[in-house]
């Protein structure tokens, strides 16, 4: 018979942030900006040498290996999100979540659309050099990658 | 206990936390520590690898680890399931945030299933950090310890888990209902 145990250990985080000084929480989340933007030039630069390997994944074509491609692909793909995500880069975000979804599900069905791949990749560039204001454009590249996405999940 | 809204006149002190952040990502690392230094945290350990953190545990006490769940070699997941096995009579029971770059049903089970207290997706919100920051400090769930599994109490009968409105959907969420699918 197995024997299951509970324990009772209050973590000692819970005495230590009652502690007197600190701070408001209003006041700590006022000061993340000043502390994440000097790192703001390297995580861009980051995020455009992710996205230049995905598409210099893609320019190669259908891959003979695809389960290796694919998980290349979202690895960069997850690296964008780690490296754009404190920016402003929302919509750039929004394209490489759904390419990680998109390789995610293809991952579960054991099939792939390259060609949905590519797609990403491409919305992925313009994403990120897009001018701000184009609001409708960018709204509607994402409009589209949506629609891959819900054809991976029901094909 | 409270619904787990941020109240934003409440205050707290982690200034004496000793906190391990794990990631093999420097610029991710990077931008982990310098949000928990705007909250006031100085993070003892920054780590580019599982193994590396384990080692620390080994050593020192851990007050919080925040830890990427994908890693190269040993991941999050092996990383934490082995500090609840093997983290000695303090670090066993530290408390685990996870961050995860996309967070699909099966890595949340993952998290869950390896002992973890959470789960946050990236793109990081400091809002969300610090709102499950604080959770688990005031987190009253019993540890449980069986063949299986070791980690806090998976059910959250008490106390409930953070209120959904302040969920953020994990990011995940958000985005998935950005792009639809």
């Amino acid at each position: 018979m197995s024997v299951v145990k509970w324990i009772m250990r209050p973590p000692r985080l819970a005495s230590l942030v009652r502690q007197s000084g600190g701070v408001t929480v209003g006041r700590a989340l006022e000061a993340v900006p000043l502390h994440v933007e000097p790192l703001r030039e390297q995580c861009l630069a980051a995020v455009d040498d992710h996205i230049a390997a995905l598409e210099a994944l893609v320019a190669e074509g259908e891959p003979e290996d695809r389960a290796a491609a694919l998980k290349a692909v979202y690895g960069r793909a997850a690296g964008v999100l780690d490296a754009a995500g404190p920016f402003d880069l929302e919509d750039v975000c929004k394209a490489a979540w759904s390419l990680c979804e998109l390789v995610d599900r293809y991952g579960r069905a054991g099939r792939a659309d390259w060609r949905a791949v590519e797609v990403h990749v491409q919305a992925l560039h313009l994403l990120r050099h897009m001018p701000a204001g184009a609001v409708a454009e960018r709204r509607q590249l994402l409009a589209g990658l949506g629609e891959l996405l819900s054809a991976a999940a029901t094909a | 206990m409270s619904d787990g809204a941020l109240n934003l006149n409440l205050i707290f002190n982690l200034r004496q936390a000793s906190v391990l952040v794990v990631d093999d990502c420097p610029f991710s690392l990077d931008i982990t520590a310098q949000v928990l230094m705007a909250f006031g945290v100085r993070p003892r350990f920054l780590c580019g690898s599982a193994d590396e953190a384990l080692e620390v545990a080994a050593h020192e006490v851990l007050d919080l680890i925040i830890a990427d769940c994908e890693m190269p070699g040993r991941d999050g997941y092996e990383m934490v399931a082995h500090l609840r096995r093997h983290g000695g009579e303090v670090n066993a029971y530290c408390p685990v945030i996870m961050l995860s770059s996309h967070t699909p049903r099966s890595k949340v089970l993952s998290a869950r299933d390896c002992g973890a207290n959470f789960i946050i997706a990236k793109p990081l919100s400091p809002r969300v950090l610090l709102q499950r920051i604080l959770w688990v400090a005031r987190d009253t769930r019993p540890f449980l310890e069986a063949p299986g599994y070791v980690g806090p109490d998976r059910r959250f009968t008490d106390q409930g888990p953070p209120a959904a409105g302040e969920r953020r959907a994990g990011a995940g969420e958000a985005l998935r209902e950005a792009v639809g699918g």
